[in-house]
């Protein structure tokens, strides 16, 4: 065998131009090695966008391989010696075996060179005990499965097809594991967005998926790489089914289990198709609607079909005292919460709100009994003909927003993660993502269990693998973090991601400032305080202050104007006047147009038009708020002129803070008026 | 000893070949027939390539193709062309397991059979279609199997090389049982022993070379060539030959026409004669 594959190697290094390609493809793996080696050493980038240069490409390597072992595996059937090897039957499954040693020398190289240079990245960036196991996983899914299926089907198809028919077979295999096939089942859905049905070809897109579903999506600093059981799983079901099919060419026919070999690997790739259907709490960057677990699945859910799934707001009848909570994160989050109810008269419906991702298999009362509930969207009701002094949800399920899986979790306490009182508005239609007030909220006893696989750390201590404490809303975050005293902080930050979490303290010296300019009495920012940084997951959520914790894009210059906006109400007809406020506050200088010009009788109109249409019809008014954003700036930095920085911030913040009926063009022209016009 | 008992293959609806029996003994038997007879297949089949639809092949011991050390040289032989002769050689040898003591001298004997001894460092891809075709020879005699099986050996070798191939079957003969599929009688007559003429799936006839030349007894005949026309269509003309220096045609019928000359029948007139549904 050994005398086989060496001959097959000598053959494969003497065809320069297959040759050629193979030592390019590694050439180029090297090459994007050294590019991140060196964006590390010059500190380019955070740590998780150099990682993720790579990844963006990854189709380039299976279909290479696949091109090479088509190219490779079929010359002896071509040039007419394949008949000849059959004549030797004993042997005939040594030389298949010798003639896919090349193109999987090629795959091995491949994958060692990336991994090579992946190593040194996270080694020069001193990242090597949390990145490690991560890397190592990352190059096994993203490169050696894929380049691994790309050889298989590249021999497979040598062994039977014509050129055409073959590079037309791995073209569509290419096609199909790239990013662009989700085109097919995308627009097989778009019925949605008008409030139809829409037909769900993603799990046939599914079963093709071996490499990360959005060529964008490289690395995210907590979550990492995109490392979906469900690939790992589809990568089985291909190689394992493949083997299958080529185990008679290369496997040894007097072999006597090799019929029983077939049949157990064909087994195991059943196994693994059905395991990767099985529901979980991935997060997929792709386009689909239908899965809670997809990126755009809120969006959809909760803005595309907004008269299926209102919004609701009636406060609870009881006040739960205490929380209970078995958390475990794995494929997906499942939760028992039991809570303790205070009230003072029978209550026959007890209103919940859980966000809609989680199903509710049980509800129990306070004796163990089973209560009837109904879950409609992100709201339950649970009726009880006894009076209840416990209630036990059992529930699980999946997020995309805010995720809980075996590689990374973020359940902020602003997120409804577990059953809150009343009926909440859980979609912050401004903001454009999950985000529910947490104001109303009185601090309650919690404790928590959560058995997860990464780090984790929540706003609330941790005793005797319990954590425990009174909070308003409790945070989690877990994945590929560190924490560290900051000042008086405890700041969890990402070491992958951008900003350095020493800057907190100047950052928040610089809020102070403002804060005193602006004449804010009590901040909302506390010593003592956690502060998550927040991962790339979320949907624009900017920063959120709670009352224990706050959430931050990052420890740089807009902290404190995140801050300050953040304690704003969102209503989409003041969101120009808030981005023009917090914009003024991260760069007094501007880069906006100041010439003195005002708005034109166009922007006036614009504005009177989203004014009219807020709060009523998002849709409307936003699209009018884009459109008025110029003559937004241009009024506030006339404002700003006119009555100098302090002042104007000061009117503004307040304004921004209030409830006054006061539209944003009637706030701006009464102050412009009389001065820059 | 070779035993093909009632061999069938259909693809489809389509029978390649149907009920074959024969039986091959030491020495060289011609596999005759058009293209499209079932040669090729019936070849795989034995050699256990092809699974057959019905029927088996036993060898003398009792063991089938899969079992034990066949020489074979397909119809369309080709070798990884990066590969020196020596290589290629070193690949089937391997494939054979050859013990690696004895693969040179086998090497270079097969080579020097074939008069390739002093190519063995030649590149495949730079060799010419007949050397590729001697390359397959060697590579069928390595490990000196007891079984040569030969598909259209003589193909793209120029007359010398065919000499030398004939030369060296016979003098395999002795110690081999050899099968030679080839629709060039001309290579039968000159080496094999006994003949096989299958057409459209199905052994018609089998015999030695005389058995198969007598088939055509009484059939041959020649004719000038000037009065070929003044016959009805009833007869085939094989081919035009020199006779005392007239040209003359020699025609196959089942009537003797006047002016018909008989003549001594071969073996090609025999084959003729049995494809043509004459025998």
């Amino acid at each position: 065998m050994r005398t086989l594959a060496h001959l097959q190697m000598k053959a494969f290094v003497r065809r320069w131009p297959l040759m050629l390609i193979a030592v390019l493809a590694v050439i180029a793996v090297a090459a994007a090695g050294v590019f991140e080696v060196s964006g590390v050493l010059r500190h380019d980038a955070a740590l998780a966008d150099i990682l993720a240069n790579f990844t963006r490409y990854s189709i380039v390597w299976p279909l290479v391989v696949a091109v090479l072992a088509y190219e490779f595996a079929s010359t002896p059937r071509l040039v007419g010696m394949e008949e000849s090897v059959t004549a030797c039957p004993e042997t005939r499954h040594q030389h298949w075996l010798a003639m896919m040693v090349p193109p999987a020398l090629l795959v091995a190289t491949i994958f060692a060179v990336y991994l090579t240079f992946k190593l040194v990245v996270i080694f020069v960036a001193r990242q090597w005990t949390l990145l490690l196991p991560h890397i190592f996983a990352e190059a096994v899914l993203n490169i050696l499965v894929p380049c691994t299926i790309g050889m298989l089907l590249g021999v497979l198809t040598a062994r039977h097809l014509s050129r055409y028919a073959g590079y037309a077979v791995i073209a569509l295999f290419a096609f199909l594991i790239g990013p662009y096939s989700e085109v097919v089942p995308f627009l097989a859905q778009m019925n949605v967005t008008k409030g139809g049905n829409g037909i769900d070809l993603y799990p046939v897109y599914d079963l093709f998926k071996l490499l990360a579903p959005d060529p964008s999506w490289g690395m995210d600093s907590l979550y990492g790489f995109p490392l979906e059981q469900e690939r790992w799983m589809i990568g089985g079901f291909w190689i394992l089914g493949l083997v299958a099919v080529l185990l008679p060419t290369i496997g040894n026919p007097r072999a006597r289990g090799i019929r029983y070999a077939r049949i157990t690997l064909a087994s195991f790739a059943v196994l693994c198709l059905v395991a990767a259907f099985l529901p979980s709490s991935e997060l997929r960057r792709d386009t689909r609607f239908f899965n809670a677990a997809s990126t755009v699945a809120d969006q959809a859910y909760y803005e595309m079909q907004i008269g299926r799934h209102p919004q609701r707001e009636i406060p609870a009848d009881f006040e739960v005292t205490r929380y209970e909570m078995e958390l475990a994160a794995r494929r997906q989050l499942s939760a028992r919460v039991s809570m303790d109810i205070a009230e003072d008269e029978h209550v026959a419906a007890y209103r919940f709100t859980l966000y809609h991702g989680y199903r509710i298999s049980r509800v129990f009362g306070s004796e163990g009994e089973k209560l009837d509930f109904a879950q409609d969207g992100d709201y339950v009701t649970v009726t009880s003909s006894t009076k209840q002094k416990r209630v036990t949800f059992d529930y699980s399920g999946s997020g995309n927003i805010c995720i809980a899986n075996y590689q990374g979790v973020f359940l902020p306490g602003y997120f409804p993660y577990y059953p809150v009182p009343g009926f909440v508005r859980v979609y912050d239609y401004v903001r454009q993502t999950a985000l529910t007030s947490v104001t109303d909220r009185n601090p309650t006893e919690f404790s928590i269990a959560f058995d997860v696989r990464t780090p984790l750390v929540s706003n609330l201590e941790e005793h005797d693998g319990r954590f425990e404490g009174r909070s308003v809303a409790p945070s989690f975050v877990g994945g590929l973090l560190a924490q560290d005293k900051i000042g008086e902080y405890r700041a969890v930050f990402y070491p992958a991601g951008a900003g350095n979490p020493e800057q907190l303290v100047d950052m928040i010296a610089r809020l102070r400032e403002f804060e005193r300019r602006l004449g804010v009495s009590e901040s909302p920012v506390r010593e003592g305080m956690t502060v998550f940084q927040m991962p790339g997951l979320t949907q624009a959520a900017g920063s959120v202050v709670l009352p224990d914790a706050f959430f931050v894009a990052g420890f740089d210059e807009s902290l404190a104007a995140d801050i300050l906006v953040a304690g704003t109400p969102a209503r989409i007809d003041r969101e120009n006047l808030r981005e023009a406020f917090a914009r003024f506050i991260d760069d007094p200088s501007g880069t906006m147009d100041m010439n003195g010009k005002g708005p034109t009788s166009g922007d006036i109109a614009i504005l009177e038009k989203a004014r009219l249409a807020a709060p009523n019809d998002l849709d409307r008014a936003r699209k009018y708020v884009f459109p008025a954003k110029g003559a937004v700036y241009r009024l506030f930095y006339e404002k700003v002129r006119a009555e100098g920085d302090d002042e104007a911030l000061r009117d503004t913040y307040r304004y921004l803070s209030s409830d006054s009926p006061m539209s944003e063009l009637e706030f701006l022209t009464q102050v412009s008026d009389g001065n820059a016009r | 000893m070779i035993q093909v008992r009632g061999l069938e293959k259909r693809y489809g609806k389509k029978q390649a070949l149907g009920g074959v029996t024969l039986s091959l003994g030491s020495g060289v038997t011609g596999l005759l027939g058009p293209n499209g007879a079932g040669k090729t297949t019936l070849l795989r089949c034995m050699l256990g390539i092809i699974k057959p639809s019905a029927g088996d092949v036993v060898f003398g011991d009792g063991a089938s193709a899969r079992h034990r050390s066949v020489g074979y040289l397909p119809q369309k032989y080709g070798l990884l062309k990066e590969l020196t002769v020596l290589e290629a050689l070193f690949y089937f040898a391997t494939l054979k397991r050859i013990p690696s003591g004895a693969v040179a001298s086998d090497i270079d004997e097969c080579l020097r059979q074939v008069n390739l001894l002093d190519s063995r460092t030649i590149k495949v891809g730079a060799l010419s279609g007949g050397m590729i075709r001697r390359v397959g020879i060697a590579s069928t005699l390595l490990g000196s199997p007891s079984v040569l099986i030969f598909d259209e050996p003589t193909a793209g070798l120029d007359p010398e090389e065919r000499v030398r191939f004939k030369r060296l079957v016979s003098g395999l003969a002795a110690t081999h049982t050899i099968l030679i599929s080839t629709h060039i009688v001309e290579d039968i007559e000159a080496v094999a022993t006994n003949v096989i003429v299958l057409d459209q799936g199905q052994a018609r006839a089998s015999g030695t070379l005389q058995d198969i030349a007598d088939l055509a007894k009484g059939k041959c005949y020649m004719v000038p060539q000037d009065r070929v026309n003044e016959y009805s269509e009833d007869y085939y003309v094989d081919k035009y030959v020199e006779v005392d220096g007239k040209r003359v045609a020699r025609v196959m019928s089942r009537r003797q026409y006047e002016g018909f000359v008989p003549t001594t029948p071969t073996v090609e007139d025999g084959y003729l004669c049995v494809t043509r549904g004459m025998a």
